[in-house]
């Protein structure tokens, strides 16, 4: 099968120049990598609604839109970064308008084993990660991205560490610059026995146009453990375009929790390969959308070997004339014997105008294994409705309260009691009556 | 211990019938259109039938149509390219004048056919409630009780006879659910079909016996392109069968039909296949590719259409019974048993439309694989933004035999509605080697657990099957029945 | 407190109360029974502002307001409760949260503050041993998971929680054995004041043997055809309810 593509020289072009720029100050192996990804971006152009994987999600409006790649000065304080960061005690890695800002980033005290380096000084160090678990020749924006990736944060956690502390990377537009397009790359290398936990957090402070397309790889070795999240809550006005992809060694834990609540347009592609045995993949999102936005989730997860397991669970609240899609994929490959994956798709509607495309795929090559997905569209239940009218509570506070419960099924699963806690007060402030939680 | 596993395991894997019973060649000297595909061949089809100036129209318009598309690629399945310039378009049992009047005019060797494929067409013999339209190739040779459903006003003729009898019946409805525009496949059988099915029945008539088709395909070298339209007008119900064969050969053969199902207020049709096309060797030489296109039209308020099928034959099965529900509270049901074993490919499943308020779907499809087979389920709920209230509950099982096998799941769900109920659930697992321990703890052999086991799996389908054709179809998926239902 | 004026009620076109007239005065217990069908859950939904019914005649007053005027929140704040006959599950919500909604919602329309969070869990704990209700039950989902009784109990608990003025219990005795019938009466009878009126819509007398009411009515086909003490009850035990249809054979429709 042949993916078709749209040819969009106009877009490519600008970008390329960038990329030229780009290349004067580079490793070798890195401006090889730029090139071959600045070619791939050149022959294959922006996916049309004809590749299976773009068939809900138009990327016409982001062709149309002319992005700035040079930042202007900011002025983001201590106070806003405070404000806009998820968790008051962590590591914090701030970004703000492309740029690693050490200033504002709160990085003391760094427990052994841990290293935490911006993707400039960083690369060298994840030589042979960078750009593997993720492919430039699918169609998408991962080419872009290689090709154009300045700025993002590099981890490494040593052998037999657990790190205590969270790492949230906060990524900050200030709004400073119009149109401002972000391109950025994460690297995360978790050995053997090994555990952190790792928060990306996308925050706009203005109604700003801008572009953030991020990806970040994951490499877990042995009996590693990592805990992901996602916070996605960019300007009504952004396109946020994320990859998410690691590679799993036996008895290696990858907990993503993907939150996807602002942007105009979001697409993430989050992919787990579980490579060794008794490895495992929770894959958990949320989406809540309204107004016009369109946020798209494409997840994947490949069991490659025996003894493996998955368990997925995303739920989609949909307002207004919002559009949102999901497409989970679970492929057991040959002679992956004994996979256990579940899959589960719920979605909310609370409006006329809004639209859900779900498609949950099972592709299966094994046969003594036990998969399933299940996937739901529906609306607030009438009988819990009047139930709590009838204990005096009004309709919009009891709509509220029950489209909370509706979602906090995906927070119940989050380990961290305080991310749970962070997490949970984000999600009832944007509920139409927030302050649910008991 | 570990022995004995691998041997059930074989065991499981041997279950599948390999032989195919329906596979011997009828040698009836035959007309056949020399292969190829041109304007030519298209007038000359339709020169042969002797056709309104019409159909001719159409046929070229949908031919023009074909030669600007690509065959589709998104299904689960492989095979080399088809040369359409290699097939006959045309092939007919020699016949002295234009059409057996009675049975007694039909070539004996054809009616050994029947009767060998457990098709009699005597009316006085067993399948006494079933009025039989058999097309054998590209024509209908015999179509029994037609007297007796022309007293209730039912027409139930071959195509090419309608074509004369009803023409304005076929003007009004062909190609208004599946337009030659509709997909590769329609635009080509709209080109070149021969023969096939055509059902009227008036309104509030309840049709008093099963009608049924047996579509056979005998020559070599020839596709095979029917089209059934079945119109079901105001208050009336109809319940039809098909049911299809081919002999072995080792060339792949092409079966592109289309079926039409028109259903007008508050009427019914029930709609039931059991194919069993030559699914190929167990090396995957030779079988047939199977690319069906049947729609039925709900137009009607609370109008209803079942699909149920049963596919067990072909080498590639490309096939997806849909419904398209406009009528308020129109309902559309879908029930599907896939098995596949050797190299077979099966990409089947449904597509339910709901555009009427307070429209319901249900889908049931159990598919299963074994050999090297690979065996998918696609399907599509759409929910449009007018239709109050839609429901629709979608269950998918897939069951594997063998680990050299595939089960694939391809849910397409799309809703514009607020009001919209949507539930889909599936799940893919093989026969759990408790249950096996179990039932042979119980007494019964490997192959009487699985046989148990596997139409426990089918039931919820099966049982949506007329009688006759539910003994068939168990036979088919090689299942006994006896004593071990539970 | 509650005065039901010659209500006529349907359900999509069918109609199912017919006609009720029925006076209930401040401390009154009212008990309404009837065979199934007679229109017991559609008065109680009725009262109570469930959406889907059509009232094609009559009124009802309640504390001199038109009670068919107001939403079903409005109800509630104004101290109408309506103890379900088969409460829903709603996971996500906690227990304890929905008490604290709803009586914060009935305080707010009396024009109270909330309840601090320590005064609410004191006042809760009292109430919890009313049902003799275990504390586990106020961080579950609300009714979650809760067998026929505990959510019966649950629906007594938020009574007292609420101290309504006019208390529906709608086949509050189904699907309860002995000890949780006595804990739910006991419950029950713990609230009976001068200034609470209570209606009980019931199947079976058993549960009167529990909670004694000053009036019984027999409802049948959607309207109430005889009204009584507690004595009706007892011969209604006795007799069954096509005594009472044939002595009322003969009242015009």
């Amino acid at each position: 099968m042949k993916p078709s593509v749209r040819q969009l020289p106009e877009v490519a072009t600008p970008f390329a120049s960038v990329a030229e720029a780009l290349n004067v100050d580079q490793m070798p192996w890195l401006t090889e990598l730029r090139q071959q990804a600045l070619k791939q971006f050149n022959s294959q152009g922006l996916p049309s609604k004809k590749v299976e994987d773009w068939k809900y999600t138009s990327l016409w409006g982001f062709g149309q839109q002319t992005f700035n790649h040079d930042a202007l000065v900011h002025a983001v304080t201590a106070e806003q970064v405070e404000q806009a960061a998820l968790l008051e005690n962590s590591y914090r890695v701030v970004i703000v308008d492309g740029q690693f800002s050490s200033a504002l980033s709160q990085l003391d005290n760094i427990e052994d084993g841990l290293t935490l380096s911006s993707l400039s000084t960083g690369a060298a160090q994840v030589q042979q990660h960078l750009g593997q678990q993720v492919d430039i020749a699918k169609a998408g924006l991962t080419a872009l991205n290689t090709m154009l990736m300045k700025d993002g944060i590099v981890i490494t956690v040593a052998a037999d560490t657990v790190i205590n502390k969270p790492i949230e990377l906060l990524v900050i537009n200030s709004g400073a610059t119009d149109d401002l397009a972000v391109h950025l790359r994460n690297v995360l290398v978790i050995k053997q026995n090994s555990k952190a936990t790792f928060i990306e957090h996308y925050i706009g402070l203005s109604d700003q146009v801008a572009m953030t397309n991020v990806v970040t790889e994951v490499v877990l070795d042995e009996a590693a453990e990592l805990e992901h999240y996602k916070l996605q809550q960019e300007s009504d006005n952004a396109f946020h375009i994320a990859t998410l992809a690691a590679k799993q060694a036996a008895k290696s834990n990858w907990h993503t929790n993907n939150i996807s609540l602002g942007a105009q347009f979001a697409r993430n592609d989050i992919h787990s390969r579980l490579e060794g045995e008794q490895s495992h993949t929770t894959m958990d999102g949320l989406y809540l959308v309204n107004k016009q936005q369109h946020v798209d989730n494409h997840t994947r997860i490949d069991h490659l070997v025996p003894n493996t397991t998955s368990n997925e669970l995303y739920k989609g609240v949909l307002d207004d004339e919002s559009h949102a899609v999901f497409n989970g994929k679970v492929m057991v490959h040959k002679d992956a014997q004994k996979t256990d994956s579940n899959q589960k798709n719920q979605n909310l509607l609370l409006s006329r105008g809004c639209e859900i495309d779900t498609k949950p795929e099972m592709e299966i090559y094994a046969d003594d294994v036990i998969c399933g997905h299940g996937s739901t569209v529906g609306q607030i239940d009438q009988d819990q409705l009047f139930y709590l009218r009838a204990r005096g509570l009004d309709e919009v506070t009891a709509r509220s309260l029950l489209t909370y419960a509706f979602a906090v099924d995906v927070l119940e699963r989050i380990p961290s009691p305080e991310i749970k806690a962070a997490l949970a007060d984000v999600i009832e402030q944007r509920l139409p009556r927030g302050g649910a939680a008991a | 211990m570990v022995t004995l596993m691998s041997e059930q395991a074989q065991q499981i894997e041997d279950f599948v019938p390999n032989e195919y019973a329906a596979g011997f060649v009828t040698d009836i000297e035959s007309e056949s259109l020399p292969p190829g595909l041109d304007e030519g061949v298209i007038r000359e089809i339709s020169r042969i039938k002797d056709e309104p100036e019409f159909m001719l129209e159409w046929r070229l318009q949908a031919y023009r149509h074909w030669l600007t598309l690509e065959t589709p690629e998104w299904a689960h399945v492989q095979y080399p390219p088809i040369d359409y310039q290699a097939l006959s378009y045309y092939s007919a049992p020699k016949q002295k004048t234009d059409g057996p009047k009675s049975l007694d005019e039909v070539d004996p060797e054809l009616l050994k056919t029947y009767e060998k494929l457990g098709v009699p067409l005597e009316e006085r013999a067993r399948l006494a409630g079933v009025a039989v339209d058999a097309v054998f190739d590209s024509v209908s040779v015999a179509n029994t009780f037609q007297d007796k459903l022309a007293e209730e006003g039912i027409i139930f003729m071959p195509f090419s006879k309608a074509l004369k009898a009803h023409p304005e019946l076929i003007k009004k409805y062909l190609g208004t659910v599946v337009s030659y525009r509709d997909n590769f496949y329609a635009a080509l059988n709209s080109a070149v079909f021969s023969d096939g099915s055509f059902i009227y029945i008036p309104k509030g008539v309840r049709c008093p016996m099963e009608l049924s088709t047996y579509f056979r395909i005998n020559a070599a070298n020839t596709g095979q392109f029917e089209r059934t339209l079945i119109i079901a007008d105001d208050d009336s119900y109809v319940s039809y069968l098909e049911g299809c064969t081919a002999p072995m050969r080792d060339e792949n053969q092409l079966h592109a039909a289309v079926v039409e199902l028109v259903i007008m207020d508050r009427a019914q049709i029930k709609y039931s296949t059991v194919q069993n096309w030559y699914p190929g060797d167990e090396n995957g030489v030779g079988g047939i590719f199977n690319f069906v296109t049947k729609r039925a039209a709900c137009r009607g308020e609370s109008s209803k259409v079942s699909w149920t099928q049963v596919e067990t034959g072909s080498a590639i099965t490309w096939k997806y019974p849909s419904v398209i529900l406009q009528g308020d509270n129109s309902i559309g049901e879908f029930y599907s048993v896939a098995v596949t074993n050797n190299l077979q490919q099966a990409d089947t499943g449904t597509k339910m439309i709901h555009l009427g308020k307070n429209t319901s779907s249900t889908i049931i499809s159990k598919g299963i694989a074994a050999g090297r087979s690979q065996n998918s389920y696609r399907g599509l709920v759409r929910v449009g933004p007018n239709a109050e209230n839609a429901r629709n509950y979608t269950e998918c099982d897939s069951l594997l035999m063998g680990d050299k096998c595939g089960a694939h799941t391809f849910p397409y769900i799309e809703v514009k509605n607020p009001t919209a109920q949507v539930e889909h659930e599936a799940s893919t697992s093989k026969i759990s080697e408790d249950q096996l321990f179990y039932c042979k703890q119980r007494g019964l052999d490997v192959e009487d657990a699985v046989s148990m086991i596997v139409n426990g799996f089918c039931k919820q389908v099966i049982r949506e099957l007329p009688m006759e054709f539910a003994v068939e179809a168990q036979n088919l998926l090689g299942l006994s029945l006896e004593g071990s239902v539970g | 407190m509650l005065e039901i004026k010659n209500l006529h009620a349907s359900i999509d076109g069918k109609e199912i109360l017919r006609g009720i007239n029925l006076t209930v005065n401040a401390g009154e217990v009212h008990a309404i029974m009837g065979p199934n069908g007679a229109g017991k859950s559609t008065l109680s939904n009725v009262l109570a502002g469930r959406d889907g019914y059509e009232i094609t005649q009559g009124e009802v007053i309640y504390k001199n307001e038109d009670l068919l005027a107001l939403a079903a929140e409005e109800r509630a704040q104004r101290g109408l409760f309506l103890a379900f006959q088969y409460p829903v599950e709603i996971p996500g919500v906690s227990n304890v949260y929905l008490l604290k909604a709803a009586l914060n919602a009935v305080r707010e329309y009396q024009g109270l503050d909330e309840l601090d969070a320590m005064d609410f869990l004191t006042l809760v704990r009292s109430k919890l041993e009313l049902v003799q209700m275990d504390e586990k039950f106020l961080n579950r989902g609300v009714n979650e998971g809760f067998s026929g009784g505990e959510k019966k109990r649950n629906e007594i608990l938020q009574m007292a929680l609420l101290e309504p003025s006019l208390a529906i219990l709608d086949e509050t005795d189904s699907g309860l054995d002995i000890d949780a019938l006595r804990i739910v009466s006991d419950g029950v009878n713990a609230l009976r004041s001068p200034d609470r009126s209570i209606v009980m819509i019931t199947h079976y007398q058993r549960l009167l043997d529990y909670i004694v009411p000053d009036f019984v009515h027999v409802l049948s086909d959607g309207r109430i055809v005889k009204s009584g003490d507690k004595e009706l009850a007892k011969e209604l035990e006795k007799s069954g309810y096509s005594w009472v249809n044939e002595e009322s054979a003969g009242l015009p429709a």
